[in-house]
């Protein structure tokens, strides 16, 4: 697997992985005085549309990438 | 890089002396821009100033690191913050003008005449925004210019727009190269002679992927901003469709609330807008603030980056654009030019907004027109070197070339220090180092007196970011109105519990209003409270601020 191709999958998964916690989980990264990131449940209140739209998008991506790395 | 030493040496001496400079500057003189103590406020209190997520992270991040903790250490680690950005700002552009296969000579007439680039030179030396947002434009451009170089490199496309999606975490305006830039990788994947379709279209499928994700975590931005502009071009939403636009009642005021940590600090500024009605029509012609937009627009770039810088820009770009029609112009030009409109746009887009405040196009907001234009700088910058690679052939034509330039600057340094302070009321020239802010000189009193104990009433502007206050006890600060950093005291029943018999008034002039029953002490007026004014003494009555001594006696 090329340098390129690694890069790209570890990319695309952590955005993955950001969208469906902060999407789905529903948590969200704040930093604050004293604590650089602190994870705070939070409620979610984009449109619930854009982020099934966003997490779907980047799964494709994912599966994309993964068959073009083989 | 090593190649590229001499020419980087050009550029980043120069730029490093005025790092240094710059801080030095801020040190002696107390100057900065109000923007810049936000940035700073935030930083170290760990908050994020609006939709500017990642400036925001990147800088509590490297506070951290570097242990920026105070303003004396803040004012240490400043001129090396400022030299880091400018110096990748160059080094990403050389390496985007050897793509696009210009030679040293040229690179070094381009990076002698990116001095002249006010909005670009001036903005990369303040703790703003400005100068990491271009970086990062900058490196999306480089990343898509070599994507187009070699389509097979697709993480390329991927990482420009993670630059971009950064960018505009950074930046707001930079959100359009995110959303052109899709355009753009279509573009090189159509022409890509790969046959695989996954192959061919992944870089495509992966840009916008990235750049939805980006995009969706600054909905505010996008939905705010760039939704109701794009609504209003197509002449749908936002209640254009209907035949008359029964706008707000006129002189509404909206107050923008700026850097805002969740405990103690906030900023605002009042704007009047007033709406006008207009009908119903479709074309260009008819959208709404298009024309005070467009003037802008075009003074921005035109003040902003100097007419000579943008005259040589223009004919880079007409050697693009005529290479292009002819079909001479290889992937690289094609991109470079979808950079540029994206650039362009970014700007276009923050004129509009801004468009739409009456009288925005005066003397007194050209500080803010510079400043907004900075966004065009990628498109200025890539197109010079078409003119400069001409210039060069003749040693001739590069020493009458370094003349106008010298000249023309010689003849306006002092209409672009006016210009890039218009909004900042200063009597005095503050780039130079005689220039002392009302803080620093109220800060030098106190210590100069420091056998005294001082009762101020008021603060003096910048007091909080100005260096060695806090070695100071020998003062008590007070505000007649609500503020985030100094007690308050509340109305003339608050003054009267106070008691105070000698006290100092700081205010600055057109700036601040002072409460009527302190402005009649000044004036021996004890309006109806219990005392009497005995000695009211200025101290300071400088164009911008004054500061006087009051002793009273309390019946």
């Amino acid at each position: 697997m090329s340098m390129d191709a690694l890069l790209v999958l570890a990319g695309v998964s952590s955005m993955l992985v950001y969208s469906l916690l902060n999407n789905v989980v529903a948590v969200d990264f704040f930093p604050v005085a004293g604590n650089f990131f602190l994870v705070q449940r939070t409620y979610f209140d984009r449109d619930s549309i854009s982020m099934v739209f966003n997490v779907a998008l980047l799964s494709i991506c994912l599966i994309a990438s993964m068959v073009e790395a083989h | 890089m090593m190649r590229d030493a001499k020419l980087l040496m050009v550029a980043l001496v120069p730029f490093g002396l005025l790092c240094v400079y710059r801080a030095y500057s801020f040190a002696v003189t107390g100057f900065f821009v109000s923007d810049e103590f936000g940035y700073y406020y935030n930083a170290i209190h760990g908050a994020v100033y609006g939709d500017r997520w990642f400036f925001s992270y990147l800088t509590i991040g490297l506070f951290r690191l570097f242990g920026v903790t105070s303003l004396e250490s803040f004012a240490v680690f400043l001129p090396f913050y400022l030299f880091f950005w400018g110096a990748v700002s160059y080094v990403l552009l050389v390496r985007i003008w050897r793509l696009m296969g210009f030679e040293e000579k040229t690179m070094i007439l381009c990076v002698l005449l990116s001095f002249s680039a006010v909005a670009f030179l001036v903005l990369s030396l303040g703790f703003l925004t400005e100068q990491p947002a271009l970086d990062f434009g900058l490196a999306g451009v480089y990343l898509l210019v070599s994507y187009a170089k070699e389509p097979g490199k697709y993480a390329r496309a991927f990482f420009a727009s993670v630059a971009f999606g950064f960018a505009g975490g950074i930046r707001e305006p930079y959100f359009v190269f995110s959303i052109l830039g899709i355009g753009a990788v279509f573009l090189v994947c159509l022409g890509s002679k790969n046959t695989a379709k996954l192959a061919r279209f992944l870089p495509l499928l992966l840009f916008l992927g990235s750049s939805v994700f980006f995009l969706q975590y600054a909905s505010p931005t996008v939905s705010a901003q760039l939704g109701p502009i794009a609504s209003q071009m197509l002449g749908v939403g936002n209640g254009i469709n209907s035949d008359v636009v029964h706008a707000p009642s006129p002189n509404t005021t909206y107050t923008f609330i700026g850097p805002n940590s969740t405990t103690t600090f906030s900023q605002s500024t009042t704007i009047n807008v007033t709406y006008p009605e207009y009908q119903n029509n479709t074309g260009l012609a008819y959208i709404p603030h298009l024309r005070s937009a467009l003037l802008i627009f075009a003074s921005g770039i035109m003040i902003g980056f100097s007419p000579i810088a943008v005259g040589v820009a223009c004919f880079g770009l007409f050697v693009v654009v005529r290479g292009l029609t002819q079909r001479k112009a290889a992937k690289v030009e094609l991109m470079v030019v979808l950079m540029a409109v994206a650039s362009l746009g970014s700007y276009l887009v923050v004129s509009y907004i801004f468009g739409a405040v009456p009288d925005f196009l005066s003397f007194h907001n050209l500080s803010s027109i510079i400043r907004y234009s900075e966004t065009s700088s990628i498109a200025v910058l890539l197109f010079i070197p078409y003119l400069a690679k001409r210039i060069v052939s003749r040693r001739s034509n590069v020493v009458a070339f370094l003349l106008i330039l010298f000249v023309f600057f010689a003849g306006t340094a002092s209409i672009y220090q006016s210009a890039t302070i218009s909004n900042l009321s200063y009597a005095q020239n503050p780039f130079d180092l005689s220039y002392r802010s009302p803080a620093i000189q109220v800060r030098d009193y106190l210590a100069s007196h420091s056998g005294n104990q001082f009762t101020i009433f008021g603060v003096p502007y910048g007091w909080y970011f100005t260096l060695g206050i806090d070695s100071l006890h020998n003062y008590n600060m007070f505000y007649w109105e609500g503020h985030q950093l100094v007690p308050f005291v509340n109305g003339s029943a608050g003054f009267v519990a106070q008691h105070w018999e000698s006290f100092y008034v700081v205010w600055s002039k057109g700036q601040q209003t002072l409460p009527p029953y302190l402005a009649a002490l000044l004036t021996y007026n004890s309006s109806g409270l219990p005392l009497t004014v005995e000695h009211v003494d200025s101290v300071f009555n400088e164009s911008t601020f004054q500061m006087l001594h009051v002793q009273v006696k309390w019946t």
